[in-house]
């Protein structure tokens, strides 16, 4: 197997002091903004990207992998604890995990929440090292025609198949589309939407975009919030933090099908885990009603088990479909490509070949940091139940601090400070009124890959719109989008329905 | 109206007002390009007349979304019950809307404020300044706490990114000395 020996190699390369540091360090700042409510993977990769500039890229990319899934480790234990999930990923083990909690069983919670993350994303990681060659080895063939065909794919999937509304999701994504227009057009040389404005000419920098729509709108939706009766108390895990027999072997089988149901949901731009974890708290639900004493609703260790495994396959997945496909398909997967490109480096099919030892020096890294992230979190959930102590206003001061230097870092110039504060106004208006930022990054990002490939494509054929759907994968790509859509409008159909009842 | 949620409001009509502003910006940017040689039929126009097209009709279909009656929330009964506890079953605030705009705008304030004064007085003292407006608007009056935090992080983001990394920030006049 060539995969092997590649993977064994890249671990030969990060199994040094210094990357080892980097993984520790990644895996330790995840599970802390994962811990924290209102602060996500996608906001800490977000800031840390300045140090794109002085660190190497298998260092640097090391650690925003390692923060990406200790996000999706730490996310559960403040909903656990407090029932305020510390990200939109960890609502659906919320409902069993803060019951355990409640009847004093908050210690084997955590623990089912962090085997079942590692075991998904372990599965997942696997999956990755075998099917990502694969997969770019069948991206090569891909020409502006199929690009265009995957841009249009996460754009609808994330703003109408993902979002609760539809109608918010599309139009997060047409502004999106618009801060990615600004700038000089890269095939004519003309400049767009900066009138004469020099400091536009290159357009916003996606770091701007990310640090003030994620770390400012929420310092601002945090000033918003003051005053209102929201403090909840949190219940301390004490005890074991190991499983008992009886409760490992309850919980396996829900491990094994949460990351079953999570592992196809990374490779296909849905936005994230989401779905997948409602799924897979959706399918425990229906099995325990089968039983002849139902435990969902009393703290069911299925119902954490399943979602928390399907949330890090799905992290998995999507990383191997951003090494190979090029493709982000969550908001942290989205600001991580941003972080490839400050390297000069394009994920996508040709990253393998161009960049293999870093591409496998990342793979091993994944393995290293689900280790790292499980010796964290199963003894020390008490210590990281701790943080939640913080006081809200030392810690949204300190984000804002990070911020104002993220993007100062960045480009050196006032002027990507002031639109720092606009956006970051606009991302608290988005955030009183339900507008989901993801799509936003998604359409930055592939805003201009969607358009120079539909002009590309166009340009090659005399403009004939047929070759848009001229080969089998653009064909599949639209007829999965449609089922998508159709699925998701039935399903939305069926609540109402069932609501009205 | 006030059993609405937050973004059924009146307040939520901002937002297709934004829309409706990025496609006015999208079609007065795109009517006086100066386009760079033969665009084409698929020149750098069609991107932005396609996205602004998006922009209005989203725009409008908002507007519809946000003003349309909603029997669930509009009822008697929902606008007599405003105050105590709600059976909608969903624990929301009692009002949609319930901004602190103090708060908002201390914390808009010490942005802007940062960003007016961080030439002159340099990093450290200027993010000092930021953290402790953000700290106010959440409500803390500790001062001597975080205005020694805030120095803390500010000087604690000087060492490492400056010195340790070599990412350069203003040092003010405080670099003077």
């Amino acid at each position: 197997m060539e995969q092997l020996s590649n993977l064994l190699g890249g671990f030969a390369d990060i199994l040094s002091p210094s990357a080892l540091l980097f993984v520790f360090l990644g895996a330790l700042m995840g599970t802390a903004v994962g811990v924290l409510p209102g602060l996500g993977s996608a906001m800490a990769v977000a800031l840390l990207l300045p140090l794109t500039f002085v660190l190497d890229p298998t260092s640097a990319l090391i650690m925003f992998t390692g923060i990406y899934f200790g996000g999706l480790f730490g996310d559960s234990i403040a909903g656990f604890l407090m029932n305020t999930p510390g990200n939109s990923t960890a609502i659906a083990s919320t409902f069993e995990g803060h019951r355990m909690a409640l009847r004093g069983k908050a210690a084997q919670a955590l623990a089912t929440g962090a085997i079942g993350a590692f075991i998904g994303g372990m599965a997942a990681s696997a999956l990755v090292v075998f099917f990502a060659p694969m997969l770019a080895q069948l991206a090569t063939g891909f020409g502006p025609a199929e690009f265009l065909a995957l841009a249009v794919f996460a754009f609808v999937a994330i703003s109408a198949v993902v979002a609760d509304s539809a109608i918010r999701g599309v139009a997060a994504l047409a502004i999106g589309l618009t801060l990615a227009l600004i700038g000089i057009d890269q095939p004519s040389g003309s400049p767009r939407f900066s009138f004469g404005f020099s400091p536009l000419l290159d357009g916003i920098s996606i770091v701007v975009i990310t640090v003030s729509l994620l770390a400012l709108g929420e310092v601002f939706s945090q000033a918003a919030k003051v005053g209102r009766a929201q403090d909840t108390k949190a219940v301390m895990p004490t005890g074991r933090w190991w499983l008992s027999r009886a409760e490992f072997r309850q919980a396996l089988p829900a491990w094994l099908r949460g990351t079953a149901i999570g592992v196809p949901f990374g490779v296909i731009p849905a936005g994230g885990a989401e779905v997948p974890t409602f799924l897979a708290y959706g399918t425990e639900r229906r099995l325990d009603r089968r039983k002849p004493e139902p435990t969902f609703g009393k703290g069911a260790i299925e119902g954490v088990a399943a979602p928390e495994a399907a949330g890090n396959a799905t992290a998995g997945t999507a990383m191997g479909a951003l090494l190979a496909l090029g493709l982000p398909t969550s908001a942290t997967a989205a600001i991580l490509l941003a972080a490839f490109q400050q390297y000069g480096l394009q994920p996508g099919p040709l990253l393998l070949e161009r960049s293999g030892d870093i591409v496998w020096a990342l793979l091993a890294g994944f393995f290293l940091a689900m280790i790292v992230l499980l010796i964290l979190n199963l003894p020390f959930a008490p210590l990281w139940a701790q943080l939640l102590r913080v006081p809200k206003s030392y810690l949204y001061a300190g984000i804002a601090v990070f911020a104002a230097f993220g993007v100062y870092a960045a480009g050196a110039s006032t002027v990507d400070l002031v639109i720092m504060l606009v956006l970051g106004v606009l991302g608290l208006a988005m955030r009183l009124y339900d507008i989901p930022v993801a799509p936003v990054l998604i359409a930055v990002i592939l805003g201009p890959l969607a358009e120079y490939s539909l002009r590309d494509a166009m340009g090659n054929s005399d403009n004939d719109p047929a070759v848009l759907v001229s080969s089998p994968i653009t064909v599949v790509l639209y007829l999965l989008l449609a089922a998508g859509v159709a699925w998701t409008a039935w399903r939305r159909f069926a609540e109402k329905q069932a609501a009205d009842v | 109206m006030s059993g609405r949620p937050a973004h059924l409001s009146r307040g939520a009509l901002v937002v297709p007002a934004i829309l409706a502003g990025l496609g006015i910006f999208l079609v007065y940017g795109t009517v006086t390009m100066e386009v760079v040689g033969d665009g084409g039929l698929f020149g750098p126009t069609t991107m932005p007349w396609i996205v602004a097209v998006l922009c209005f009709v989203v725009a409008a279909l908002l507007a519809f979304d946000i003003l349309r009656p909603r029997p669930e929330y509009d009822t008697p009964a929902a606008g007599a019950a405003d105050g105590s506890a709600g059976d909608s079953g969903e624990a929301g605030p009692a009002a949609p809307d319930g901004v602190n705009v103090p708060a908002v705008l201390t914390a808009v304030g010490g942005v802007a404020g940062f960003i007016i004064v961080l030439p002159f007085l340099g990093w450290i003292l200027s993010a000092t300044g930021l953290f402790t407006a953000v700290a106010v608007a959440l409500g803390n009056r500790r001062w001597p706490g975080i205005v020694l935090g805030g120095l803390a992080v500010s000087s604690a983001v000087q060492v490492v990114f400056s010195a340790l990394l070599g990412i350069s920030l203003p040092s003010g006049f405080v670099g003077g000395f």
